[in-house]
């Protein structure tokens, strides 16, 4: 099963937040837990953790852009 | 909540300290107060090269620091006053800057400073800014800190951040420049000092039974290892900035020199110089893998064979073209 991975509003005025680091790429197994990436947006650094365990088989973006909300980053095949 | 004071004047130190209980210290909400001696600080994904002027910090010796919040850049000195707060963080709620701002405000007020909230994130004095703040969040906590310009050397500030006419092209965080303005000028008593400003400022936040906390040697020895590891190393001030493409021309001597440069975390990959009467080739070649910093780049002018016959040639012009 393939999780979506979406930008995530993390505040009420919040459009869209600038993709800083990615700490996985594609093809790296992940954790639930791990941190998939960082978000900056209104001076707040946010990290983003995967909530399943899988493998990331696909990234759509990459550091330095500006992602708006809801907007597909990463997808993550979920282990079964 | 607990209360901090540091122990140090040193911006890497606090940085350190900082991490440290935001990693460390889980039980309770942390309130640190802390002053740095003169140094920069950047947001985490800025590029230095793009936010401070490279020579007056390297012939100033100033200290370069990267923290863990976004943002932009500013100028610390004795005169700056730094809060922070480290506490829990919901995850099915929004950021959130007022919870922290308005006690701030509200004991800014109460000991006679006119402040209010400005924008998502500042504290101002009739619409100057005397407080800036920033956010990490990660897990289910929370850092939120912010500055307090009491008596900051203002000059200072002007002269140490970025001016070029150069072009830089990054993906980084850029800086807001905001006029600001510090706090004592609007006291009605001007002769009070930062130390007598934070003892009235911690009083006001907290009531007298707030617990404080000591930081035990074994503590400090873990700070000073983060320090050693992270917040005083080359490789995070300098060299976490974006990778970044510079372009300048400029005039030596009535000669147009144009320098173009890439600079991937830090190390000049690819120069390109042109317009020196001379070929550049074993210039160009002895400036590509080394690290962008201005001493460095007047040294390497000053070690070029071709340059040594030409009179009255002035290095630090010559190396002004590449910043």
């Amino acid at each position: 099963m393939i999780k979506l991975i979406k930008m995530p509003k993390l505040s009420a005025n919040m459009e869209s937040g600038l993709l800083v680091t990615l700490r996985k790429q594609n093809g790296d197994d992940v954790q639930k837990g791990d941190v998939l990436f960082e978000v900056e947006t209104e001076k707040v650094v946010s990290e983003i953790e995967s909530e399943e365990d899988g493998k990331l088989v696909k990234l759509y973006f990459r550091e330095g852009d500006n992602v708006k909300v809801d907007e597909i980053i990463a997808e993550i095949e979920i282990a079964e | 909540m607990k209360y901090i004071e540091s122990i140090s004047d040193d911006v890497y130190f606090n940085l350190a300290l900082e991490e440290y209980i935001f990693n460390s210290l889980k039980d309770d909400t942390y309130f640190m107060l802390w002053k740095n001696e003169n140094s920069i600080v950047m947001g985490k994904h800025q590029n230095a090269y793009e936010e401070i002027n490279i020579k007056a910090i390297e012939q100033n010796n100033i200290k370069v620091a990267r923290r863990n919040t976004g943002g932009g850049t500013v100028f610390h000195d004795r005169g700056n006053l730094n809060y922070s707060v480290i506490t829990d963080y919901d995850k099915n709620t929004f950021i959130d800057y007022d919870k922290f701002i308005i006690p701030v405000i509200n004991a800014l007020n109460s000991i006679g400073v006119k402040a209010e909230k400005r924008r998502t994130s500042d504290i101002a004095i009739d619409g100057k800014k005397i407080s800036g703040s920033a956010q990490t969040i990660k897990g289910n906590r929370a850092l939120h800190h912010g500055t307090l310009l009491f008596s900051a050397d203002l000059t200072m500030l002007h002269d140490l951040l970025k001016t070029t006419e150069g072009k830089i092209e990054s993906k980084s965080v850029k800086s807001v420049r905001s006029i600001v303005t510090n706090i004592r000028e609007h006291l009605i008593d001007t002769t009070i000092n930062i130390d007598e400003f934070q003892k009235m400022f911690a009083d006001a936040m907290f009531s007298d039974d707030i617990e404080k906390y000591e930081i035990s040697q074994e503590q400090i020895e873990s700070v000073n290892e983060l320090v050693e590891n992270k917040y005083s190393k080359w490789e995070w001030s300098f060299g976490a900035s974006p990778d970044f493409y510079f372009e300048k021309e400029s005039a030596v001597n009535g000669n147009a020199i144009k320098v173009k440069l890439n600079v991937k975390k830090g190390i000049v990959t690819e120069c390109n110089i042109q317009g020196i009467n001379l070929t550049c080739g074993e210039l160009e070649e002895n400036i590509i893998g080394s690290r962008y910093s201005y001493i460095d780049t007047v040294n390497k002018l000053k070690e070029y064979s071709s340059l040594k016959g030409i009179l009255n040639i002035n290095y630090e012009e010559l190396a002004d073209c590449f910043f």
